[in-house]
């Protein structure tokens, strides 16, 4: 066995390194070879049981090539409603068999010119299928285009892993998934010496020497002597190694059954993959497919397209030919449907509408209404990231209004610790920190994102603000979103600025990761080096400069930015081939260059348009995982065709409601806080994860790492004193910057707020306040919503059992325990009042008696509250968000 | 060998590590590139027959990249302003020869191997290629980064499911790069998430006199601590056992049985400073005095003391630096291992005694008490120094040929493997990279070298990053 070692380090904050191990003898697939009928396992006929009707897919069939095939789908319609792929278990007799042989699997191939039926008999039932066979012996050129490059896809030859890797395997290069046929040709035909192909002897190629492990091959034998894909390169070889230019491309595949959910105990489907020419033809190329499932947990596929489940889950499988993807949605339900009854819940709003009917089609079951205890609590911490004052809980809980709970989030979505909450969540994305813009940059960018979200701006003019930005960074604050981007001590790539921004768009305001494309096209997906280069190009007019006097050298640069726009800066260019690149819209292509523009207002004018197909999603989804601890597409910021949402429709329904309301915050916040959904109970039983993913109940979390900070300070009574040392750009600071007494620290402009400074005051340093970092507050560096890990271990626990910051606010001399202490209280009234303030509830009467008496019974009463305090400060209740 | 072996603990999406490392890393790979499960998993657990040698590793680190050409690979033939002052000496294993200063660390040759052309480039004072396997340069060392490769250690920590009162995982004496006011990358959890960072144990450095200047080291004093050893004021072991207790009275409504996430973590916080074991491992005062003299009453001495204690008590991944403390109170240690002047001054009078005292007294007293059958122990560096000599009498920066000593369990005695040139300043034979020494400590610990595990995009990486075990220094 040899080893693979391409390594791919992809972009900042990703570092994926791929080295796997190839192995040998995959057994070739079965279906090809077959002979014209086999036995079906009855035992799974009887237990799919006895269908009402026989579908077949396609219903007439026409083999117009000498090596056309057709994958034959059998469905049955069954008496309560469900279709069961019947496929794999019927009989297959050709009327006339002289014309026509068909695989086990149900895979046609043409012998003879003729007409005749194929008579398919399953499950008592049987059904005829007209066929037509034309030009079988027509002697047709094997099409280098059309029939080797789809081969070499399928049998895994262009895999990333393997001779796709950027730098090929063992000399030997194809482009990845056959996106560039030429480079493909050359590398069989040309390179190599000439070996790698033989138009005398075939059989003494390489290509067919390595993949029938005749010779030694890392990669295993990928197919079997005689098979189609070895009969294919043979006769590819023998027939003069012809390229195929002028092939015509794919226009769109179209693949059956497009989405389909399967009760058990059917627990395969086949797939049938049918292709759309550029020239108008059509043909099945199911056999020529490589498909993909996206969770091998879940489900597989092999290569004749049989998607086989192995537990409960929903699965995309992904097909690919000749550069073309598509996806198919298939989901698995284990439990008999007898056995499932949909609850039938209200429905609160459209919300509802698509998440009940995603669970009810999984056969999952939601959780019931949360109470309005843990509903207070829940849209106070969501919404404004506070705890409820006990007397707003007291009132919520009492009274009896239908609308209540609308209305608490109509009074939240208005309140300022909204506005700070949620400026809060874009400046950790948008790298807010000292490090990049200083103490004064920081002040003014979170001033001017607070008053757009206090205005309730619309998302698309602030991001059509920050994208067209230009100015100083502490005098035009939006300018900063490109003063944040990192320079490096060492620029060894001219376009790092260009990547960055392009990078740091497409994550924030698209939701993709175009990182891995920076370096060739990306593995899964359909991106490729032009997307990520077009998109850089947008920024090649921009222009970062450093204000004021240098400090001493050596030291990080922190000066003031400027950001200009000039014209004649150079292009990007490639290594790979000649001439610039132009600026390019994902998905579009490049646009009309037009030197006295703007080019960032293009960008932006795209991005914000209304039928820009990512920008809303990607925004709602966002929102979505702000509220629900889980993204619709997780990771919330990774949208591609291999990573599936949880809920389509449910995804479309928000980006509408949202774009409706002008792309403003409030509104989509309003829509999901309203719903049933975002009010179901929760759980933090992690088995129940997978039914939580398509958010049947809330998901329990630990809170954000400053709103538990900041609920300790409310509930204990003692605020935290945040101090900052001052911007500085030679010596040291000296003199710090006080927050005003009861800011909270959501209300922070960075996180790095703690300055280290080493003895010799040669070093400064910007480090997070000690117990934000350990509760995962990021250091704003990255553009992911993955920087904060919002966790709970080892680390966590220590700090909230014994750490400084608890520890130090139960024993301080004017806390909350000493203010009610001192007023009298009564033990009772003091533990209602705690709890209240910590969990939004009153203590159950067991609980009650027993930290009564553990207090009654203490010689230090003061002590006893502490411990008793300490106590629901450190319950899971308190430190998470349910 | 363990191969596959997940903790039970569960990821955010509801399968378990162990179904995400079978499933979802492997098979997922499988999935996206269309192999069949079994292929992947297969290739997964190709080359697993090698069984675990060692149960736990102690690794003795000496950071600021230790002169191992003065150390272990001395070249006596070298022209002057290379070659050094220091002479060989023979040691129990023939024809390996050490620095005659290392007497006692000579004795213990016939139990130890010595990799002699480790190199990398991935910059100076890079702690992550030793300590993950990563080769690339960081874009600074005093950044720690969520996104980049574990360390050892926390791969361990990560494999780890049944632990009692212990981490695997533990560091000492420090955060690496307290000493200085840096958070050096290296040790940590990484892309596996912080759960996995080890256990820090803290230390308030001291030494006999203050150091006259930076390259004048004083021999570094102290014990580690227990983070949170020293209960906060007020805060007794009888009160926090209290409060244990009434914990179980509170009515928690998302309490879940004892193995949710949020009880384990708060159980082992609580462990950890309650619990006798953990007390005892700490406590080199209850040591016998001739042991604790065979160690070295030094910071380092007391942490390998420390270390042994902990493997005993069945801990995986001991680290085991040997930190420089210049920024911190009384400014003892400027230099560390980082000999940019007087290498030859320092090594004497400091670096070498002491550490020959300390490395010889952990193998002794691993050996006495049968522990050195099942633990290894690895010193090394996060680079080499350069072969000619500065014209302040150091030696600088240097990343293309330095030494690793293997020794105890799994270990073939007596061996050296590669050869370095005639000034130990490049390879000459059989290079070695630092992701192959990960791989071959993993081997010895009965870990599978290849095994996957997901990134932080959720891709497969390997533990080992394509290093390769050295199996001729291998038992």
């Amino acid at each position: 066995m040899l080893r693979c070692t391409s390594r791919l380090i992809c972009g900042m904050g990703i570092a994926m390194a791929i080295s796997v191990s190839l192995l040998a003898a995959e057994p070739e697939a079965p279906a090809v070879e077959g002979t014209s009928s086999t036995s079906a396992p009855t035992d799974m006929i009887e237990q799919l049981g006895r269908p009402v009707a026989l579908h077949v897919r396609p219903e007439t069939v026409t083999l117009a090539h000498p090596r056309a095939t057709q994958q034959i789908v059998v469905t049955g319609s069954y008496a309560d409603g469900s279709l069961r792929d019947l496929t794999p278990y019927c009989d297959w007799q050709p009327a006339n068999k002289e014309l026509l042989k068909i695989s086990s699997s149900g895979l046609l191939t043409g012998l003879a010119d003729g007409q005749t039926q194929l008579v398919i008999r399953v499950a008592s039932l049987d059904t005829r299928l007209p066929v037509t066979v034309q030009g079988s012996q027509r002697p047709v050129p094997v099409s280098f285009r059309h029939e080797v490059m789809p081969l070499l896809s399928s049998a895994g030859c262009s895999d990333i892993r393997c001779h796709g890797a950027p730098s090929g395997k063992n000399g030997f290069r194809l482009s990845l998934w056959g996106s560039d046929p030429d480079l493909d040709y050359m590398q069989l035909t040309r390179e190599g010496n000439g070996r790698r192909t033989n138009a005398f002897a075939p059989h003494d190629s390489l290509v067919l020497l390595k993949a029938l492990t005749h010779v030694s091959h890392a990669g295993g034998k990928r197919f079997e002597y005689n098979s189609t894909y070895a009969n294919l390169l043979r006769d590819w070889q023998q027939d003069g190694l012809r390229d195929d230019p002028q092939a015509s491309g794919v226009r769109s595949l179209e693949v059956f059954p497009a989405q389909r959910v399967l009760h058990a105990p059917a627990r395969t489907q086949q797939l049938a993959v049918k292709a759309t020419f550029e020239n108008g033809q059509t043909a099945d190329v199911t056999h020529r497919t490589a498909f993909a499932s996206t969770d091998l947990a879940v489900a597989n596929v092999d290569r004749t397209g049989k998607v086989a489940f192995h537990r409960q889950g929903e699965v995309a499988i992904l097909c690919r030919f000749l550069g073309k993807m598509e996806s198919v949605r298939l989901a698995h339900i284990a439990a008999p449907a007898a056995e499932y009854q949909w609850p039938e819940p209200p429905e609160n709003n459209y919300v509802d509408k698509h998440v009940f009917a995603k669970l009810k089609l999984l056969h999952l079951t939601p959780g019931a209404l949360c109470d309005d205890a843990q509903f207070i609590r829940r849209v106070y911490l969501d919404l404004c990231g506070i705890l409820p004052t006990p007397l707003e809980t007291r009132d919520f809980v009492a009274s009896s209004s239908p609308e209540k709970r609308s209305q608490v989030i109509d009074r939240l979505l208005q309140r300022p610790e909204f506005t700070d909450f949620w400026t809060k969540k874009w400046m950790d994305v948008l790298r807010v920190s000292r490090d990049s813009i200083q103490l004064t940059g920081a002040t003014a960018y979170q001033a001017w994102l607070r008053q757009q979200i206090a205005d309730d701006r619309p998302l698309t003019e602030i991001v059509e603000a920050l994208l067209t930005s230009r100015g100083e960074s502490y005098t035009d604050p939006a300018a900063n979103f490109y003063c944040v981007a990192p320079a490096p001590a060492e620029v060894t790539d001219p376009y790092y600025l260009q990547k960055d921004l392009a990078e740091a768009t497409a994550q924030l305001f698209l939701g993709v990761r175009l990182q891995c494309a920076q370096c060739h096209n990306h593995p899964f997906e359909r991106w490729t080096q032009d997307d990520y280069l077009g998109l850089a190009a947008f920024f090649t007019q921009v222009q970062r400069s450093r204000l004021g006097k240098a400090g001493p050298k050596g030291r990080p640069d922190r000066r003031q930015m400027a950001i200009a726009i000039d014209a004649t800066l150079p292009e990007i260019t490639r290594e790979s081939r000649e001439g610039t690149v132009p600026p390019g819209l994902l998905g579009q292509g490049a646009v009309a260059n037009d030197a006295d523009v703007d080019r960032r207002r293009v960008l932006a004018t795209w991005l914000t348009g209304r039928d820009n197909p990512f920008f809303a999603k990607a925004v709602v989804n966002r929102l979505w995982f702000h509220l629900h601890g889980r993204g619709i597409v997780e990771p919330v910021d990774d949208f591609r065709d291999s990573n599936p949402s949880a809920n389509d429709p449910l995804l479309e329904a928000l980006a509408t409601d949202f774009i409706a309301h002008d792309f403003k915050l409030r509104p989509l916040i309003r829509a999901i806080a309203n719903s049933r959904t975002y009010q179901l109970a929760s759980i933090t039983d992690a088995t129940d994860r997978n039914a939580a993913r398509y958010f049947s109940h809330m998901l329990a979390r630990p809170l954000p790492a400053e709103v538990l900070l900041d609920a300790i300070c409310e509930v204990t009574g003692v605020p935290e004193n945040f101090e900052v040392m001052q911007d500085y750009l030679e010596g040291i600071p000296t003199e710090a910057v006080r927050f005003p007494a009861g800011t909270r620290a959501v209300q922070l402009p960075v996180n790095d707020i703690s300055t280290l400074i080493n003895s010799s005051g040669k070093y400064v340093r910007y480090e997070l306040h000690p117990f934000l970092r350990t509760f995962g507050q990021p250091n704003r560096t990255q553009t992911c919503e993955c920087d904060r890990e919002q966790k709970f271990s080892r680390r966590q626990a220590l700090e909230m059992v014994v750490g400084p910051m608890v520890t130090d606010k139960l024993a301080h001399a004017n806390n909350r325990i000493e203010q009610l202490l001192a007023t009298q209280t009564a033990d009772a009234d003091m533990l209602q009042e705690l709890y209240r303030r910590a969990l939004c509830r009153d203590p159950s009467p067991a609980t009650s008696a027993a930290l009564l008496e553990y207090v009654a019974t203490s010689a230090d009463k003061r002590q006893a509250w502490e411990d008793v305090l300490w106590t629901i400060l450190n319950s899971q209740e308190f430190i998470y968000q349910h | 060998m363990i191969t596959m072996l997940g903790s039970p603990r569960k990821c955010c999406d509801g399968l378990t590590r162990r179904e995400t490392l079978q499933a979802g890393g492997l098979a997922m790979l499988g999935g996206l590139f269309g192999l069949p499960p079994t292929a992947a998993a297969a290739a997964a657990n190709a080359n697993s027959q090698r069984p675990a040698k060692a149960k736990s590793v102690i690794l003795l680190y000496l950071l600021g990249g230790a002169p191992t050409q003065d150390m272990f690979d001395l070249k006596p033939a070298a022209p002057d302003g290379v070659g050094g002052e220091f002479k060989p000496i023979a040691t129990t294993a023939p024809g390996i020869e050490v620095c005659e200063l290392l007497p006692e660390s000579a004795k213990w040759m016939h139990k130890s191997a010595i990799v002699r052309t480790v190199n990398h480039k991935a910059g100076c004072h890079n702690p992550m290629p030793s300590l993950t396997g990563y080769p690339e340069p960081l874009p600074s060392i005093g950044v720690v980064q969520d996104s980049l490769p574990p360390s050892m250690g926390s791969v361990c920590e990560f494999l780890n499911h049944d632990r009692g009162d212990f981490p695997a995982y533990v560091h000492m004496p420090c955060m690496l790069g307290w000493g200085q006011h840096i958070r050096r990358a290296g040790p940590y959890g990484g892309f596996l998430g912080r759960q996995y960072d080890p256990l820090f144990t803290e230390c308030e450095p001291t030494s006999d006199k203050p150091s006259p200047g930076q390259y004048h080291p004083q021999v570094v004093l102290g014990t580690p601590q227990l983070p949170a050893a020293k209960l906060p004021p007020g805060i007794t072991l009888d009160r926090l056992n209290k409060r244990r207790r009434l914990r179980q009275q509170i009515d928690d409504l998302l309490r879940q049985g004892e193995d949710g996430e949020f009880q384990r973590a708060q159980e082992s916080a609580l462990t950890l400073l309650t619990s006798k074991h953990v007390r005892d491992a700490f406590d080199v005062e209850s040591v016998p005095a001739d042991i604790r003299d065979r160690y070295g009453r030094t910071l380092f001495g007391n942490s390998a003391l420390i270390a042994r204690k902990l493997v005993e008590q069945g801990v995986q991944f001991v680290n085991v630096t040997w930190d420089i403390f210049w920024t911190r109170p009384g400014k003892i240690d400027g230099a560390g291992w980082d000999t940019h002047q007087r290498n030859f001054g320092i090594l004497k009078e400091t670096l070498l005694p002491n550490y020959d005292q300390t490395f010889s007294g952990l193998m002794e007293d691993l050996a006495a008490r049968g522990q050195l059958e099942d633990t290894l122990v690895v010193v090394m560096s996060d680079m080499g120094r350069t072969p000619k000599i500065n014209k302040h009498g150091g030696r600088d920066h240097w990343t293309f040929c330095y030494s690793v000593l293997f020794a105890g369990a799994g270990v073939r005695g007596g061996t050296v493997y590669g050869a370095s040139d005639d000034q130990a300043a490049y390879v000459k034979d059989k290079p070695v990279s630092p992701a192959d020494i990960c791989a071959t400590i993993y081997a010895c610990l009965g870990i599978d070298p290849e095994m996957q595990v997901p990134d932080s995009a959720g891709q497969p990486v390997r533990i080992s990053l394509g290093g390769r075990v050295i199996n001729e220094i291998l038992a």
